[in-house]
C-alpha cells in the first residue's frame, strides 16, 4: 500500500512538472515573441532614423528643414501612429474576419459594430512606439532649445491624439474596403507607406500637391503641421493650425465611421 | 520539368486572379515614384551633386530600386508562416516536389506577371530619360535579376522556416525587411554611405538584391570585367544562401514534426 502511494506521488509529480514546464515554455515563447516584436519595432525605427543620419552626412537641409526638426516630426509621427496601432490594431485583421466569416458575430452584439470590433484586440507591443516617439521628441526639442510649459505639453497631447485619429480614420477607410474587395492589403500597405512619408516636411512639394496632401489625403496633418507649432518656437503664431487640425480629424473620422458602416451593411446583405 | 512548369503557370494564373491587386499596385508604385521625386528633390535642394551623384542619377537609382523592391517582395515568409499556422503546410508534403521549390515557383509565378507589367515600362522610360542608349546595360541587368531574386527569396525562405518554431513571425519579418532594404540600396543609394561603412556593406549579400543590378544597369557597360565580377558575386551569394536555407529547412522540419504539424 505504502509502495503504491509513493509511486502515484512520483507519478503525479512527474505529470505536474511536465504540465508546468509545458505551460512555462508556452508563456516563454509568448514572451520571446513579444521581445522579438519589440526588437523588430526598435530596429525598424532605428533604420528610419539612420536614413536621416546618412543623408545628413551629405546635406544640411531637407526641404529647408534640419536634422533635429525632422527628428521631432518623426517622433511626433511615431507617437501618433501608436495611437492607431494600439487601439485600432484589429483593422489589420479585418480582412481575415471577413473571409473566415467570423465577422458575422459582431452583428449579433447589442452594440456598435465598429466599437466592438476594435475592442477585441489591443496591440500592447506598439506602446513601445510611444516611448520611442516621446524620446525622439524630447532629445530633438532639447537640441532645438524648445522650452516646454504645461500648456504646451497639453497642446502636444491634444495634437498627437488628433493626428492619431487622422491615421486611424485613413487606415479604417482602407481596411473597410475589405467588405467589398476580398483583399485590401495592397491599399492598406499603400496607406501605411503614405503615413510613413508624412515624416517629410510639406515644403518639398509644390503648392498644388501641398493642397492635395492637406485635404484629399491629409498627410500634412499627420505630423508636419502640428509639429510646426512647436518647432517654430512661437505657438501663438501657428495657433491657427489647431482648429484646422481638429476639423480635419473630425471630418475624416466621420467619413471612416460612415464607410465602415456602409461596409458592414453591404457585407450583411451579401452574406444572406 | 513538367511539374515545374505547372507550378509556375499556377503562380501566374493566381496572379491573374489577383489582377485587381496588380493593377492597383501599378498605380501605387507610380504614386510612390511620384512622391519619391519630391523627397529627393527636397534632399538635393540647390545642390548639384550629393555623394558624387546628380539628382537624375539618384532619382533613377531610387526609382528602379523601389520597383525592384516591390517586385521581389513575394511575401514567402508570410505565406509560410500562415500555412504553418493553419496546418496547410502539410499539403505541400503531399506533392512530389521538394517544399522549397514549391514556394519558389509560387513566388516566381507571382513575380513574372508583375515583371512584365511594371518593370518594362519603367525601363523604357529610363532608356529615354537617363540616356540609357546601350542595350547591353539592359541585357546584363535582366541577366542579374534572377540571381537578385534568388538571394531575396532565400532571405524570405530562411525567415519562413523560423515560423516552424515560433508562431509570431511579425517582429522578425519587420526586422529583416528593414535591414535588407537599408543595406541593399532599397532605401538609399549605397554611394551615400561613408567609405568605411561601404567597405563593410560590400562584403554582405544584401547588395546583390538591388545595388548590383542597378550598378549594372547604370554602369559603364564596356567594362565587362566589372559586370561579370558583380554577377559572379551574386551567383556566389545565391549558392551560399540556397545552401543555408536548405540547412535551416532541415533543422526546422524536425520541429514541425515534433510539434505535430
Amino acid at each position: 500500500m505504502g509502495c503504491e502511494m509513493r509511486k502515484s506521488t512520483k507519478y503525479y509529480t512527474k505529470i505536474y512538472l511536465m504540465l508546468i514546464s509545458k505551460y512555462v515554455k508556452a508563456r516563454m515563447a509568448y514572451r520571446a515573441d513579444f521581445l522579438i516584436s519589440l526588437i523588430g519595432i526598435f530596429i525598424e525605427n532605428t533604420i528610419g532614423l539612420l536614413f536621416y543620419s546618412v543623408v545628413f552626412m551629405r546635406v544640411t537641409y531637407i526641404g529647408g528643414w534640419g536634422y533635429n526638426e525632422l527628428l521631432f516630426i518623426y517622433g511626433f509621427l511615431v507617437t501618433a501612429s501608436s495611437v492607431f496601432h494600439v487601439f485600432f490594431g484589429n483593422m489589420f485583421n479585418l480582412k481575415t474576419y471577413i473571409v473566415n466569416g467570423d465577422f458575422t458575430k459582431f452583428y449579433f452584439r447589442p452594440m456598435n459594430i465598429l466599437f466592438s470590433f476594435v475592442s477585441e484586440y489591443i496591440d500592447i507591443k506598439s506602446i513601445f512606439q510611444v516611448i520611442i516617439g516621446i524620446y525622439l521628441m524630447v532629445i530633438s526639442s532639447n537640441t532645438l532649445n524648445i522650452i516646454w510649459d504645461f500648456q504646451m505639453v497639453l497642446l502636444l497631447i491634444l495634437l498627437i491624439i488628433s493626428s492619431g485619429i487622422i491615421i486611424i480614420s485613413t487606415m479604417t477607410i482602407c481596411a473597410s474596403l475589405g467588405f467589398w474587395v476580398r483583399d485590401p492589403s495592397v491599399i492598406m500597405d499603400f496607406m501605411l507607406k503614405v503615413k510613413d512619408y508624412s515624416k517629410y516636411p510639406m515644403t518639398i512639394y509644390n503648392k498644388i500637391l501641398q493642397l492635395f496632401f492637406s485635404i484629399i489625403i491629409p498627410l500634412g496633418f499627420m505630423s508636419y503641421y502640428p509639429s510646426l507649432l512647436f518647432l517654430k518656437n512661437s505657438v501663438v503664431r501657428y495657433m491657427w493650425i489647431v482648429p484646422f487640425q481638429l476639423i480635419v480629424s473630425a471630418v475624416y473620422f466621420f467619413i471612416a465611421v460612415f464607410v465602415f458602416q456602409k461596409g458592414t451593411r453591404f457585407y450583411e446583405g451579401a452574406g444572406s | 520539368m513538367k511539374k515545374h512548369t505547372i507550378l509556375i503557370i499556377a503562380g501566374i494564373k493566381s496572379s491573374f486572379a489577383y489582377r485587381f491587386k496588380i493593377i492597383t499596385s501599378l498605380f501605387f508604385n507610380a504614386a510612390y515614384l511620384f512622391i519619391l521625386y519630391y523627397i529627393w528633390k527636397g534632399i538635393y535642394g540647390s545642390q548639384e551633386t550629393v555623394a558624387g551623384l546628380t539628382f537624375t542619377q539618384t532619382y533613377n537609382y531610387m526609382a528602379v530600386s523601389t520597383i525592384l523592391s516591390s517586385l521581389f517582395n513575394s511575401r514567402t515568409d508570410w505565406r509560410m508562416s500562415i500555412k504553418v499556422q493553419t496546418g496547410n503546410i502539410l499539403g505541400y508534403y503531399m506533392k512530389p516536389l521538394p517544399i522549397e521549390l514549391q514556394f519558389f515557383y509560387e513566388a516566381i509565378g507571382n513575380v513574372m506577371v508583375q515583371f512584365f507589367i511594371v518593370l518594362s515600362p519603367v525601363i523604357l522610360f529610363m532608356a529615354f530619360t537617363a540616356g540609357l542608349t546601350d542595350y547591353r546595360n539592359v541585357l546584363f541587368f535582366i541577366l542579374s535579376l534572377p540571381f537578385a531574386f534568388i538571394i531575396n527569396f532565400c532571405f524570405e525562405y530562411i525567415i519562413g522556416t523560423i515560423s516552424f518554431y515560433t508562431e509570431s513571425l511579425w517582429g522578425i519579418i519587420i526586422l529583416k525587411n528593414a535591414v535588407v532594404s537599408f543595406l541593399s540600396g532599397g532605401l538609399i543609394p549605397l554611394k551615400f554611405f561613408p567609405e568605411s561603412v561601404r567597405n563593410v556593406i560590400k562584403w554582405l549579400p544584401f547588395r546583390g538584391v538591388i545595388d548590383i543590378p542597378l550598378e549594372i544597369l547604370f554602369g559603364y557597360i564596356s567594362n565587362y570585367g566589372f559586370v561579370l565580377k558583380n554577377i559572379a558575386i551574386q551567383v556566389f551569394w545565391a549558392v551560399i544562401l540556397v545552401w543555408i536555407s536548405r540547412c535551416f529547412y532541415k533543422k526546422s522540419e524536425k520541429a514541425l514534426i515534433v510539434n505535430g504539424g
